[in-house]
């Protein structure tokens, strides 16, 4: 019903649309990428830091209880 | 750091040897949806290999179906896990949903040798196969999301309207999806013409 209401649009419009569409779709999606990649660079040495951190407290921790023994 | 032998532990049954800290797990979760996008652009060359162009526009494509449906339904399975529980963290959410999209497309990256023999082999199997490759790794999506949620922590009931809510919303916008994007496949199947498409072979069926 609503096709009957709603002219459709020529064919090199709706095709140019398309186009345009699918170029921004594209730049999205490699910014998108992009960004990810920036974001798992920075997290990675955040999370390495924090890895050190752990083991070290785990080691002055074991260090701490064969003392006490 | 063996951030992937981290990352299958993770997916795996096996129990962590110790705690991650939040920004470990986001990192695992980041390489996790890494890995998985990667995965999927390879099944993707495989669905397209019948014909080149479909396959070099594939690589591209299908990871971007993979990013859009996850933006449409991950937030709102946070949203839905903050509002229904107070145990669950949205971390937990975020990092269980990148691993179940890794293992999903894991799935699919093992099964793309048969869907590129198929689709190479035979005009009408081929779709056929590649469909139900997806429809097993998001099967086993689901399954991963919810061992890994437990894994972390969140309890039993707490859940099921955060992963209902999430698995429904991203299934209906993958399925939207497809038929919006350019095709993956030489010939478009019932999927691909998204929800009319469904409900025509429904129609028909009955």
């Amino acid at each position: 019903m609503l096709a009957a209401v709603v002219p459709s649009k020529p064919a090199d419009v709706a095709r140019r649309d398309r186009d345009i569409g699918g170029v921004a779709a594209f730049g999205l999606f490699a910014a998108f990428v992009v960004a990810m990649f920036f974001a798992i660079r920075r997290l990675k040495k955040r999370a390495l830091e924090d890895r050190a951190d752990r083991e070290l407290r785990d080691e002055i921790e074991d260090a701490a209880r064969k003392g006490s023994r | 750091m063996n951030t992937f032998a981290q990352l299958v532990d993770l997916i795996s049954p096996r129990k962590q040897p110790s705690p991650m800290s939040r920004t470990e797990r986001l990192y695992v979760a980041g390489i996790a949806f890494a890995c998985a996008l990667a995965c999927a652009a390879i099944w993707g060359v495989a669905a397209g290999s019948g014909s080149g162009s479909f396959a070099i526009r594939n690589l591209a494509s299908v990871p971007m179906l993979v990013v859009v449906s996850t933006l449409a339904s991950l937030p709102l399975g946070m949203l839905a896990l903050r509002l229904t529980t107070a145990e669950g963290r949205p971390s937990d959410l975020l990092v269980a949903h990148s691993g179940a999209t890794f293992a999903g497309a894991l799935t699919m990256l093992l099964l793309a040798p048969l869907v590129a023999l198929y689709q190479f082999s035979s005009a009408w199997a081929g779709p056929v196969v590649a469909v139900l490759t997806v429809i097993l790794a998001f099967i086993c999506g689901i399954f991963v999301f919810v061992r890994m949620l437990h894994k972390l922590g969140a309890v039993g009931s707490a859940i099921v309207v955060p992963v209902v809510l999430l698995a429904v919303v991203q299934l209906a916008s993958l399925a939207q999806l497809s038929a919006l994007a350019p095709p993956i496949m030489p010939t478009r199947t019932t999927f691909g013409h998204g929800i009319d498409g469904i409900a025509v072979s429904t129609e028909a069926v009955k």
